[in-house]
């Protein structure tokens, strides 16, 4: 742009908001009234929400060993233990949007797109929008792109914060399936006390995501308890999948029964153990 | 002989030439209160909003920190402290707890507001810079909270946002590293997470929001659209003289 149009455009700009400045106000009393009430109301309600949360939950104690839930979630939940995954690991909401994408793009090929892909895109544009949107006409009627752009980000964040959060939790009881040899084996216990439903769907329930579908055994290893084996102790850590290393919590043998029973439902009959 | 009262009307008037003098903070505070702004109506008050709910953050922040105790074994047993025994702790707590979220809310809908106004546009891009930047370590300031609760569900989470930050190309080995304060989620992770989340985030925050409210009081706040002016004779000509002819020829990003 030339030094006369980079004039132009001040001088133009100057006159126009010099002239909606004559149609305006002193910020002292008239906008800072408005800022008063709205910021006294805003501290009341975050005052309220303490209120609200700390009044109908409940503290753990003999008589309310997991704590009280109240209308806002629970005050705590038991003391974290990194030997023992018993619960699903849930963002807070305003995560909630990335924890879906995990559950929609959950295949090792396309977990990529949910975890770097789309977050950096989402983070790019937002920083460098004003410098693509360079119009200069303000009026939404002139700016049909920006209007569809400012409604369907919105848009899709809530769709995807309101699906992440009634994703199905971990599952109740101990039958992981509808075979009782299958659960008889060491290796179902196991996936109860690491909590692998709090991700994976199993026959009997769990959570369809962010972790690959098991109902039917794993898609991608099928019988090969040796892939199994290393995918769960360490290589699905790794490979970037969010899935904690389980070799940390677990020994050799342990991480050898949850292959063999994953193994088993593929087949939906008792696969040998393999070491 | 009695002492004559002091005129109190001059007394504050000496008190008030006395700091101006030294300081200039008269003359800045008459500048900013009574400067002129254009129509502005309800829609313009989230931002200060976030101001207050970030003041508010900071100072319930601090009071927590005092009774908080950073460590694996001691971190629950002081939030347990802080909820059920503590005077008001829990107050304190569900203040944090929630004004986070607000926090978040507040960020959308100013956001929102900015962008259907079109109030990033010319000359204010850098303004809606700062302001994303903010946004993104208010996300991290999130994102760092959430495992000093240190129960169940807080160190999970933790576990797995660990590992897929991990995965970014390049950075993110580095990054889980550094978060992790190791190679396994440990003892020394709960420093790291503490010391990022009341230190080097909220710090970097606070910088940023004392530019972008720079640019905002410089700048000025924009009104609702309205048809803009045609394209008019510029009434200001380039003269030699003038300091714009040093100007190059292009100018980038304009």
């Amino acid at each position: 742009m030339s030094a006369r149009k980079v004039i132009n455009r001040r001088v133009r700009y100057e006159t126009e908001y010099a002239a909606s400045k004559q149609e305006g106000h002193p910020f002292f009393p008239y906008a800072m009234f408005h800022d008063t009430v709205v910021n006294l109301l805003i501290v009341l309600m975050i005052v309220g929400m303490a209120v609200l949360w700390h009044a109908t939950a409940g503290p753990i104690n003999a008589a309310h060993p997991n704590g009280q839930n109240g209308w806002l979630g629970a005050l705590y939940e038991q003391k974290a233990n990194p030997a023992v995954q018993a619960t699903e690991p849930r963002p807070e909401w305003y995560f909630l949007f990335l924890f879906e994408l995990l559950r929609i793009f959950k295949t090792p090929a396309e977990l990529i797109l949910a975890t770097i892909i789309i977050p950096t895109i989402w983070m790019v544009l937002l920083i460098v929008w004003p410098f693509l949107d360079r119009g200069r006409d303000r009026r939404l009627s002139r700016r049909p792109w920006g209007v569809a752009i400012g409604l369907s980000v919105p848009a899709v964040l809530i769709a995807l914060t309101i699906a992440g959060s009634i994703a199905p939790g971990v599952l109740a009881g101990t039958a992981i399936s509808a075979n009782p040899q299958i659960n008889a084996l060491p290796g179902s216990a196991l996936i109860v006390k690491n909590g692998c439903s709090g991700c994976h769907q199993f026959p009997s329930g769990g959570a369809n995501g962010p972790g690959g579908d098991l109902s039917t055994g794993s898609a991608k290893f099928g019988t090969d308890q040796k892939g199994l084996q290393d995918w769960i102790s360490h290589v699905a850590a790794d490979s970037g999948t969010g899935m904690p290393a389980f070799g940390k919590t677990n020994s050799p043998e342990q991480i050898a029964e949850i292959a063999q029973v994953i193994a088993s439902l593929k087949t939906n009959s008792v696969e040998p153990l393999q070491k | 002989m009695p002492i004559p009262a002091p005129d109190p009307k001059q007394v504050a008037l000496q008190a008030e030439d006395w700091i101006e003098y030294r300081t200039g903070f008269a003359t800045l505070i008459r500048k900013f209160m009574f400067r002129k702004v254009p129509p502005t109506g309800w829609m313009h008050t989230l931002g200060s909003s976030l101001l207050t709910v970030f003041i508010l953050q900071a100072t319930t922040g601090m009071l927590l920190a005092m009774t908080y105790d950073p460590s694996p074994n001691g971190a629950y047993q002081s939030i347990r402290y802080i909820t059920d025994e503590q005077t008001l702790g829990w107050l304190l707590r569900g203040m944090h707890k929630w004004g986070a979220s607000m926090m978040v809310i507040l960020l959308f809908l100013h956001m929102g507001r900015v962008f259907f106004y079109g109030a990033y546009k010319y000359p204010r891009e850098l303004t809606w810079l700062t302001g994303s930047l903010i946004f993104i370590l208010t996300m991290m300031m999130g994102l760092t909270g959430y495992l000093l609760v240190w129960d169940e569900r807080a160190y999970w989470a933790s576990v797995v946002a660990v590992n897929i930050n991990g995965t970014a190309p390049v950075l993110g080995p580095f990054i889980s590293k550094f978060l992790l304060a190791g190679p396994v989620f440990g003892a020394q992770t709960i420093s790291r997470f503490y010391a990022l989340h009341m230190l080097m985030i909220p710090g970097a925050i606070g910088a940023l929001i004392f530019v972008h409210l720079w640019l905002v009081v410089k700048l000025g706040v924009t009104p609702w659209p309205s048809r803009p002016l045609p394209e008019p004779e510029p009434q200001l000509q380039p003269q030699a003289s003038a300091p714009h002819s040093r100007m190059p020829e292009t100018v980038a990003g304009e």
